[in-house]
């Protein structure tokens, strides 16, 4: 019997192990395909493509514009974003509510903002610019004060968006303080402030390093306001270099994929790096901790402080944008008069945009379906998956790359992986589909992960000493105990996926849209009015999933990211 | 039912320097025995635990469980723990917060497929026993510690396993609770014969609910014997000191005197002893009586002078802290006698019946010839 029992064991283990392999070469495909596609095509014929691209002089001033963009919008995102959480412990129990406000720019799209930014902001036509000359000292100018289509208004509403970031991050390292710390600081003398710099800001420095790189990488990927604002001055910045690279004649490949190199080596450093920082994630298995809450005073200083950033930097940009959506046509002076709905009326009229909106829901809805179903896997792997040490540490640096990995790169990647035979995917929905799924990879590991993590070994293990083996406990416990992050865990993917653009730009066709991508249309066209309208429509959408995610994962579903 | 077989079970955990939580461990554990292993946090009770359960694979070593084959490491055998006729009970007893106390407390029959159990009324039976029967549609966030303790004793019992494992089950509990729920279990364990083994760092815990206890220490079983053996004859220094045999005297032959480290002549030492030039004598501060310098030393006891340091008002006697030396010990006045004359600075008589004190070698071991249980140690 020991014999037969042996054999099965035997079987049964290579069975598994070989699934498993399938599995990691299946995600190995959607990872690791595209990138090497790219690298391929960058380094043909002697690297003609590393010579397009970096022989040329505007380069330097491209590479000189990243750099600033990212390093200037991480500094702006670590200033407010710690602000805010330290803010964000302050508020009286009434106002708990005003937590969420700072993570918004996360959930609105940034073709969104960006755009409604520009409606402000523009030179001549923008609102606020037209409300500023009315004062005295501005009355004589024709244009301004301010530009948004310059290098320190992208660095601004870049910041702004990475601030969301950043704010989350510190808000969880601060739960992770103990609040006796700083009231021990507090009877010892300090002052408020004193506690916030002296103990404070030191505890913080491991979650502000990690936070900054985050932003940091972010920064050095963000493609959509320099695309919307930069293209006017011809402020370029690596992403849009690539993008443009690839539509403007005459197109040339190969020195897109070579202008993406060093975006892509810095990515697989901070990804490498923090896996190395981070080790073995099952050692990090908790049966259940406390968390402690720094309890700072009510202020109503700090209220008032989120309540001010919210609305300068995220409701300001959806007013413009209201405005603007029921006018026949931007002016510095908008009639109330003459507004209507025809501008909703014109993008429900129009079978491409409406295509475009179904586009969207249905490619995303089925991302986030498969992207579940692989995050479960992975995230359960990981943590049991100890007999095979090397196929998981695979599977855990490929779901992690597409985070460190810019979106452009991706999108580049994908259309050339994917637009020859035999992956002729290129026009169809699926390959949204797919570039879809690689692109939340990382996001569904890490909630589902994280989520497994929190709910501790003790409920897993009382049920296998019950008799149930792996497939009932998961079906019976794990599953309806990850109810709330499995929900969160979609609706945040739901709400990332239907404004994704930077992707969907590069490997849609024109009869292939999303919203995101016709909205960018309707941007070179001059078709502003339009513009808003989608706009707010993208919003609306992602606020039905932000709806959701806040039914189905709780009221902090937001911060669980 | 099971008898439950263990042998030369080992686990090590990595790390710098790696940790042996389970050293060539061997046990037989007899069938509706109820073992508690005992001993302090870290010498790897629940390791041994979850070695039996399943929940964690070791190095090396065999175990059967009533007859069944669930571990020969050298033949890469390892049953999981769904295929062990086992039950289990969590110190932070892991009730699923989804589910009501029923669906929890059944959990084990859908589980194994045991529709016998669900039709003939296990659960009922089982959560009257331990007294939650009326909670059964409750979730387990609507009761008390003691009533989740129950409930999830109900879920251990309830497939009627032939092994019950627990790992410190009553520690979450307050005092009185963990009186009540610990005289339940006994009174269920006499009347449900299952096979059990207890993990706990708690002494009078062991005592009270063991037929047999085995103390472990770093990963090995120091003593394996009935509760009173344990507690009457520890076989080792370590063991003495964790069943309460916390008061030590280390003692040397000189000129024919048995003599503390500073000279002090211990007086009364059973000749039986047979030891070489050192030992070691252990006794519990209750057995341990101060009292007047002057006051005659009893037959069989072993006595000493030492000088009071303080003298604390127990209730019908006194704690007591004498110095002998350098070493502090606890003693105490006799029964009452209060403060029994004592005063701090003064001289006083040190003194414990021989027959309540153990005597150990150097190295931690039994002497032979120790007034108790000495023919037996002279084997
Ligand atoms: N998963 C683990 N990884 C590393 N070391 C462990 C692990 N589990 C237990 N240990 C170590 O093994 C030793 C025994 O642990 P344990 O069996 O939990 O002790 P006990 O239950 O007696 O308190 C301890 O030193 C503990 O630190
Ligand atoms: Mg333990």
């Amino acid at each position: 019997m020991a014999a037969d029992l042996l054999r099965n064991k035997a079987t049964g283990f290579a069975m598994k192990r070989i699934a498993l392999a399938g599995f990691v070469a299946l995600l190995g495909v959607l990872v690791l395909l595209p990138l090497v596609r790219i690298q391929g095509l960058a380094f043909a014929n002697g690297g003609q493509g590393y010579l397009d691209a970096f022989g040329r002089a505007a380069i330097w001033t491209t590479i000189r514009n990243t750099v600033a963009l990212a390093v200037g919008s991480t500094i702006v995102a670590l200033v407010f974003g710690t602000l805010l959480a330290w803010w964000a412990t302050q508020l009286s129990p009434r106002l708990q509510w005003l937590r969420v406000l700072p993570v918004l720019p996360i959930v609105i799209p940034a073709v969104a903002s960006v755009s409604g930014w520009a409606f402000l902001l523009s030179p001549r036509p923008g609102y606020i610019n037209a409300l500023l000359r009315n004062l005295p000292w501005w009355s004589d100018l024709r244009f301004g004060p301010a530009d948004i289509y310059s290098l320190f208004w992208i660095v601004a509403i870049t910041g702004f968006a990475l601030s969301a970031f950043v704010y989350l991050f510190v808000s969880s390292g601060l739960k992770n303080i103990n609040s006796e710390l700083l009231e021990a600081a507090r009877t010892s003398g300090a002052s408020a402030f004193g506690v916030f710099f002296q103990i404070t800001l030191p505890l913080l420095r491991p979650v502000l390093v990690y936070g900054g790189g985050v932003a940091l990488l972010l920064g050095l990927g963000q493609f959509t306001a320099p695309l919307l604002l930069g293209t006017n001055q011809g402020i370029t910045v690596l992403t849009t270099d690539m993008y443009f690279a690839t539509q403007n004649e005459p197109v040339n490949h190969a020195a897109a994929a070579a202008i993406g190199s060093p975006l892509l080596i810095f990515g697989l450093i901070m990804v490498f790096g923090q896996k190395i920082m981070l080790g073995d994630q099952a050692r990090y298995i908790t049966h259940g901790g406390r968390a402690f809450r720094p309890a700072g005073k009510p202020s109503g200083l700090a209220a008032a402080g989120i309540f001010t950033y919210f609305v300068v930097t995220t409701l300001a940009p959806l007013v413009s944008l209201g405005i603007l959506s029921l006018s026949p046509f931007w002016s510095a002076n908008p009639k109330w008069s003459a507004m209507s709905l025809d501008n909703f009326r014109v993008v429900f009229g129009e079978s491409v945009i409406v295509g475009a909106i179904w586009n969207s829901v249905t490619t995303s809805l089925l991302a986030v379906a498969i992207a579940l179903v692989i995050g479960f896997i992975v995230s359960v792997v990981t943590l049991r998956g100890r007999r095979y040490p090397v196929l998981r540490m695979l599977m855990d640096v490929i779901v992690a790359l597409p985070l460190g990995v810019p979106a452009v790169i991706f999108g580049v990647g994908f259309l050339l992986a994917y637009s020859t035979q035999p992956l002729m995917l290129y026009g169809s929905r699926w390959l949204i589909v797919i570039v879809y799924v690689t692109l939340m990879l990382p996001f569904t590991t890490r909630m589902q992960l994280s989520g497994m993590m929190q709910l501790g070994t003790a409920y897993i293990e009382a049920s296998r000493v019950c008799g149930a083996n792996y497939l009932k406990t998961d079906l019976w416990v794990t599953l309806p105990l990850m109810r709330s992050t499995l929900g969160g865990a979609a609706a945040l993917m739901f709400v990332l996926l239907t404004h994704e653009f930077t992707a969907s730009v590069l490997i849609r066709t024109p009869r292939n849209q999303v919203m995101g991508t016709v909205l960018f249309d309707y941007w070179g066209n001059g078709g502003y009015p339009v513009v808003a309208a989608i706009a707010l429509i993208m919003t609306g959408v992602t606020a039905i999933g932000v709806i959701m995610a806040m039914l189905l994962g709780g009221r902090d579903a937001l911060s669980r990211m | 039912m099971a008898e439950v077989r263990i042998e030369g079970l080992h686990k090590e955990f990595r790390g710098k320097p790696p940790t042996v939580a389970a050293n060539n461990l061997s046990l037989t554990i007899g069938d509706g025995e109820f073992l508690v292993l005992l001993g302090p946090s870290g010498c790897g009770k629940t390791t041994t635990l979850r070695c039996l359960a399943g929940l964690e694979s070791p190095d090396r070593g065999r175990i059967t469980i009533g007859g069944t084959l669930a571990l020969d490491a050298g033949r890469g055998v390892d049953l999981p723990p769904e295929k062990r006729d086992i039950g289990m009970v969590f110190q932070s007893y892991a009730l699923w917060p989804h589910m009501t106390v029923r669906r929890n407390v059944e959990y084990p029959l859908r589980a194994r497929k045991l529709t016998r159990g669900l039709q003939e009324g296990w659960v009922e039976d089982t959560t009257k026993l331990v007294e939650v029967d009326g909670l059964l549609d409750r979730y387990p966030g609507q009761l008390s510690g003691g009533q989740q303790q129950r409930v999830a004793l109900a879920r251990g019992l309830v497939a009627r396993p032939g092994l019950v494992l627990f790992d410190e089950p009553l520690s979450n509990l307050d005092a009185r609770l963990r009186d009540q729920v610990r005289s339940q279990l006994h009174q269920l364990h006499s009347r449900l014969h299952f096979t059990a083994v207890f993990v706990t760092h708690d002494q009078t815990e062991a005592l009270s609910l063991a037929d047999r206890i085995a103390i472990m220490n770093k990963g090995a079983i120091e003593q394996l014997d009935t509760a009173q053996r344990v507690f009457e004859e520890p076989a080792t220094e370590y063991v003495a000191g964790f069943m309460g045999m916390t008061e030590r005297l280390p003692m040397e032959r000189r000129d024919g005197h048995w003599c503390l480290e500073d000279g002090t002549v211990v007086q009364g030492v059973p000749e039986s002893l047979r030891a070489g030039s050192s030992i070691v004598a252990r006794v519990r501060p209750q057995d341990t009586y101060v009292e007047p310098q002057g006051t005659a030393l009893p037959g069989g006891s072993a006595g000493f002078v030492a000088e009071v340091e303080d003298v604390a008002f127990a209730g019908r006697f006194s704690d007591v802290v004498v110095r002998v030396g350098a070493r502090r010990l606890q003693g105490r006045t006799l029964p009452g006698s209060g403060q029994g004359g004592l005063e701090p600075g003064r001289a006083a008589c040190v003194r414990f019946a021989a027959d309540r004190a153990a005597f150990y070698a150097p190295d931690g071991q039994r002497l032979a010839g120790n007034p108790v249980g000495g023919a037996r140690d002279g084997r």
